[in-house]
């Protein structure tokens, strides 16, 4: 098939980027109980601090420290909000969806003297390229095209995936996330800091869904567009969710949405008779039904949302 | 030297005092056990020498040494370890995961798995378990599971394990293996301290006994030196009875018969009613005694609608109700005084107007059509608030704003006004004053006369003693013994029943 | 039933409002606005013109929609982020009357009106079934369910049936006869019939939670789901049944947002309304007329954002900054309601026996 190219297959893995970065982010917080829909407003002043760092100083990779920077300040926020003071994990993380979106705006016309989107373009993360690959033949050049021309944080996002499951699985620290998430009273019994560790969820969650909104807009663009998260925040949350709240099957998941992303742009245009809306409503459909048990269930930590306090009689 | 040492322990919850002056001393190296009816305060002693909970008074002496400012932490590090009533483990985790949580072995940044699994398996071997360290925790069966928490507390180099209720959940043959488990523990110089109800259990297993009740020490005794007739006397006492006078019983047509009825707690898929079979006559009070955790609760929620049945009939005047709804229980004339108050008897957040119509807000007078009545349950406030006495007399108050006594006046008086055949009260008594429970006794003895048929659940023995016409006694989901009051009650037989379920 | 728990709630709305406007003050002042050319411009912006009390009007009605669409899940304990979705979906169900149903308009609005709070409710009800069958939390079906409808509708109206213009991602304009009558008829903003519709459904609603049953059960369940089903009351149905009103508030948000004011539903339909509802049901606690006035305060301020860049040179966003304070201070009730409890040295037992 024409639509089947290294084009599309690049374009995958520029679309899952962001959404292995934010889910893997949802993953640290909801492994910690705290579940944290926050994740799009975080991504969105990541976004915005990305380009904000970069044009102050010229170099993208202050950008993406920035745009870290800021989605821990969130994480900070929404951790304090709901670990600390035991508020609505959902109605903490819409309020830190809603005020993103009025902080970005705000600091475009206070920073950037301007509305909708930055005008300047700032210097874009570097694109890796093997050109050397594609002497190998048959393989060669197909392997440049698709894993290759890619920012740094795509491989960055891999190695965190790798990195999120060693740290998950087999480090003490990932076993004090677990034990957290699942039953609190149990691991404060055996002297485990719960607030703590959920602190580190948290935070570590804004860290990376701020670092994907760094990749949106000085990876894929050279500018902040406002609102630019545009839903990714809450596809990577069903990522997160559709991958079993595990490190690779949330980047599986991401994989596949993005996939679906690349896809419908590639069949605009073309005469395939599913209308290309279709394939970007995928995501959430599938997200739906693996929740309802129909197929594989999904099964979240089971002291997900539930603030820790102990009993008190 | 005294392992543990426990000097004039005073805990309050709010208005409870939980522990009063509790004063124990545990030698090392013995096997220690805590006996007390629910509520004796046994656990909330264990929680503040663990650290769970701070004291408001007293010192804890570990080992002779003064320990200030006790937590969980300090609570391992010297030595003590926990199993609690409720499992300390995280079902998805693998076994070996559980035991090495919050002290891992390390080899740089990572748990250091093979050590871990080394150091495990060669506890379990010196226990002689033979459990799959990889298993999923989860998916054992309880006694393994059990197992897994002595490990725990093991491979934190615990040298005095306290055990809260430990056979509460396990068959008779787990109970045994357990017991053999803590005689080995005692052989290789550990301390035990055992929490339990059950009589048997503390003179097959323990060295010495305290005896708590109402959140004090009652008595310390050598285990051989003293008979579970007698620990069964303490435990219950010689409370204060609070004289009843009750009117002839006036027995009236059968009511409710209860045939084979097996429910299931469907959490630990186990059975928890096996069988149980008894009938209830109009105007007459059959109380049902026995230890908590012993099927009674179950009982009543299969009987109130909210829990199903496995097997067996519920006659409420000839229609089965087995398995029926909450709601079509209560139209068939069954009203419940339910034992939790706050969780299932009250929305603390409406008012007390709206807590006496809940359940009846869809028919008429309370509502008509789909419009409610405001101006009906107002004034049914007001009545009810005064013919059973409700204080302050507020039928617009939300009810968390009232005491426990009024709260559960406003159930009584509710479930009263539903005019029901065959009322059950489940603990109705639990946790209120002395006036509070004065009062709920004469309306109990006022439905009787009345004619109602009440089936009365109560941990409180002197309660189900006195008030009773006939009595049963509950022990592991069956019932044990069946006795009336012209016969007269025989304490000590009941208490034996309670406690052990036979008599020795 | 007015309890005493309700005064707490309100002075913790206020001090939510206040310390949220404070802080937008301080964003206000480092963007280089004064206070009083501020709350001149606020004024000005939102009540103090005839056009700017017209804006506040038509932003106030959809926010009172979706406010409610938040508020009645809200009661029966649960999160309805789905106003998103309901709306559109009701803007979809309105629009096809108005687009191929021609009758005089007697009969065609209300058939209007009546498909949108049908799709609307349709919407609102999925999620509160999977909820009730499968245990799946609302939360995540209704953000799925939002994105789910924004592509529908996108493909409806761009590449689908519904398109009107080839090249455009709108659909033609609805018959006149669909059109809601005109109540103040201010030239540039014309207030329709829609603000009565609104303030029509908070009486509803609110005589519905307070005066019938269904809202006996809806708030009983919401309370205390253990003690709703002890009492008989059956939890899973009153799911669906909140989840079902709350569809039905946010499809009028839709349907009268285009037979009022847009007559046409196109690509960019003003989703995010369906967010400020969650401040203006949360800030209303969750009260059906309480989200009246939090629907004109956060209209109000939107309606200024104008006057607030040309005069007082404040970025219009800092009215989405104030929305996110005011939700977080919200969410910090428990603290509040804490603070202010300890202060009256506890409410707690009254009448001790």
């Amino acid at each position: 098939m024409e639509i089947l190219n290294t084009t599309l297959l690049n374009q995958t893995i520029v679309a899952a980027t962001p959404l292995i970065l934010a889910s893997l982010g949802g993953l640290y917080s909801e492994r910690t109980g705290v579940v944290n829909i926050g994740l799009e407003g975080m991504m969105l002043a990541g976004a915005f601090f990305a380009v904000w760092g970069d044009y102050i100083t010229g170099s993208p990779w202050v950008g993406v420290l920035f745009a870290v920077g800021i989605g821990m300040g969130l994480g900070l926020i929404h951790a304090v909000l709901t670990v600390t003071f035991k508020s609505d994990h959902i109605i903490s993380g819409t309020a830190i969806n809603i005020f993103s979106l009025g902080l970005t705006g705000y600091l475009l016309l206070v920073l950037f003297h301007t509305h909708g989107s930055t005008r300047e373009p700032v210097t874009q993360l570097p694109y890796i390229n093997f050109t050397a690959l594609e002497r190998i033949p048959v393989v060669g050049k197909f392997i440049n095209e698709v894993f290759f021309n890619h920012t740094p944080i795509a491989y960055i996002a891999l190695g965190l995936v790798i990195l999120t499951w060693f740290l998950i699985y087999k480090t003490p620290l990932g076993l004090h996330m677990r034990a957290v998430g699942e039953y609190p009273e149990a691991a404060d019994n055996m002297g485990i800091n719960v607030n703590r560790i959920k602190y580190f969820g948290v935070i570590m969650s804004g860290a990376l869904a701020g670092m994907a909104g760094a990749q949106l807009s000085i990876g894929v663009l050279t500018q902040f567009v406002q609102g630019m998260s545009s839903g990714r925040g809450f596809i990577a949350l069903a990522a997160m969710i559709f991958g079993k709240w595990k490190p690779f099957g949330a980047m599986w998941a991401s994989l596949l949405f993005g996939f679906g992303t690349a896809l419908a742009s590639n069949l605009q245009g073309t005469n395939v008779a599913i209308p290309n809306q279709f394939f970007l409503m995928v995501p959430f459909i599938l997200t739906m039904v693996v929740l309802a048990g129909i197929v594989g269930k999904s099964i979240p930590p089971a002291a997900d949302g539930k603030p820790y306090e102990k009993e008190n009689k | 030297m005294h392992a543990v040492e426990l000097k004039g322990i005073t805990k309050r919850f709010e208005r409870v005092v939980a522990n009063d002056d509790v004063n124990v001393e545990v030698q090392e190296g013995e096997i220690h056990a805590i006996v007390g009816e629910n509520g004796a305060g046994k656990s909330t002693l264990m929680k503040v020498l663990y650290g769970y909970y701070q004291k408001d008074s007293g010192i804890i002496r570990i080992f002779g040494k003064e320990i200030e400012d006790m937590t969980p932490h300090k609570a391992i590090s010297l030595g003590i370890g926990m199993v609690h009533q409720e499992f300390m483990l995280i079902p998805p985790l693998k076994v070996v995961e559980n035991i090495i949580l919050g002290s891992e072995p390390r080899r740089g940044i990572f748990i250091d798995e093979k050590k871990a699994k080394d150091e495990v398996s060669k506890l379990t071997q010196q226990m002689g378990f033979d459990i799959d360290l990889n298993a999923e925790t989860g998916t054992l069966p309880v006694g393994i599971q059990q197992k897994i928490e002595i490990l725990k507390i093991l491979y934190r180099g615990a040298k005095i394990l306290i055990l809260d209720e430990p056979t509460a959940v396990l068959t008779p043959q787990e109970v045994d293996e357990l017991f053999n488990i803590l005689k080995n523990l005692k052989k290789t110089g550990k301390t035990v301290i055992l929490i339990t109800h059950k009589l048997q259990e503390v003179m097959a297993v323990s060295d010495r006994v305290t005896v708590m009740k109402t959140g004090k020490v009652v008595g310390k005794r050598l285990t051989k030196e003293t008979s579970p007739e007698e620990l069964a006397e303490m435990m219950v006492g010689r409370k204060v009875l609070l004289k009843v006078e009750k009117p002839p019983r006036n027995k009236g047509k059968k009511i409710v018969e209860v045939k084979e009825l097996w429910v299931k707690d469907e959490l630990r898929g186990i059975e928890v009613v096996k069988g149980v079979s008894f009938d209830v006559h109009e105007g007459e009070i059959v109380g049902i005694a026995g230890v908590a955790g012993n099927g009674q609760t179950e009982l009543v929620e299969a009987l109130s609608g909210m829990r199903k049945v496995e097997k067996g009939n519920i006659l409420i005047d000839g229609m089965d109700m087995a398995n029926r709804t909450p709601k079509e229980v209560r139209l068939s004339g069954v009203a419940h005084i339910p034992e939790d108050r706050k969780g299932m008897g009250l929305v603390m957040d409406y008012t007390m107007a709206e807590n006496i119509t809940i359940g009846r807000h869809d028919m008429a007078p309370f509502s008509k059509g789909i419009v409610m009545d405001k101006t009906y349950m107002l004034n049914k406030g007001k009545e009810l608030a005064e013919s059973f006495d409700i204080r302050p007399p507020e039928p617009t108050l939300e009810v968390k704003f009232f005491s426990g006594g009024n709260q559960q006046k406003i159930i009584v008086a509710r479930e009263f006004d539903c005019k029901p055949k065959f009322l059950i009260a489940s603990q109705p008594t639990r946790g209120l004053d002395i006036g509070a429970i004065e009062y709920v006794y004469r309306y109990l003895l006022k439905a009787r006369e009345e004619g109602k048929a009440i089936l009365l659940v109560s941990m409180e023995l002197e309660e189900v003693l006195s008030l009773s016409d006939r009595l049963l006694v509950m022990f592991n989901g069956e019932i044990v013994g069946n006795f009336d009051s012209q016969q007269g009650f025989d304490i000590s037989l009941i208490g034996n029943l309670m406690m052990q379920g036979k008599v020795f | 039933m007015f309890g005493k728990g309700r005064f707490v709630g309100i002075i913790s709305s206020i001090i939510a409002v206040v310390v949220a406007i404070l802080v937008g003050m301080v964003f206000a002042l480092i963007s280089g606005g004064n206070i009083i050319d501020t709350f001149k411009a606020i004024y000005m912006g939102s009540f103090g013109t005839q056009m700017g009390l017209a804006s506040t009007i038509n932003n106030a009605v959809p926010l009172i929609f979706t406010g409610l669409a938040v508020a009645l899940p809200f009661r029966a304990g649960l999160f309805n982020i789905g106003g998103a979705g309901q709306m559109y979906m009701g803007a979809i169900g309105a629009v096809l009357i108005g687009l191929y149903v021609n009758l005089p308009s007697v009969i065609e609005i209300p058939l209007a009106v009546a498909l949108g709070a049908l799709f609307g409710m349709m919407w609102g009800i999925l999620p509160g079934y999977l909820k009730a069958k499968f245990g799946v939390h609302e939360v995540i079906n209704t953000i799925m369910m939002n994105y789910i409808s924004i592509y529908f509708v996108r493909y409806l109206v761009s590449n689908g049936p519904l398109n009107g213009v080839m090249g455009t991602a709108r659909t033609v304009v609805i018959h006149k006869s669909a059109f809601f009558p005109i109540l103040w008829n201010y030239p540039i903003k014309p207030v329709s019939i829609s603000i009565v519709v609104a303030v029509i459904l908070c009486a509803f609603y609110y005589w519905l939670l307070e005066s019938t049953k269904i809202g006996f059960e809806i708030k009983a369940v919401g309370y205390n789901p253990k003690a709703a089903e002890y009492s008989g009351i059956s939890v899973n149905k009153n799911i669906i049944t909140a989840m079902a009103l709350g569809g039905i508030a946010a499809g009028l948000a839709g349907a009268c947002f285009t037979l009022g004011e847009m007559h046409f539903v196109s690509n960019d339909f003003p989703v995010e309304m369906a967010f400020t509802g969650i401040a203006v049901s949360l800030l209303g606690r969750n009260n059906p007329y309480g989200v009246i006035p939090a629907a004109f305060l956060f209209a109000a301020l939107q309606a200024s954002n104008l006057q607030l860049q040309l005069f007082a040179h404040v970025p219009k966003d800092v009215v989405n900054i104030i929305q996110g304070v005011v939700i977080m201070f919200v969410a910090l009730d428990r603290l509040i309601t804490y603070l202010l409890t300890r202060r009256k040295g506890g409410a707690k037992g009254i009448g001790n026996t």
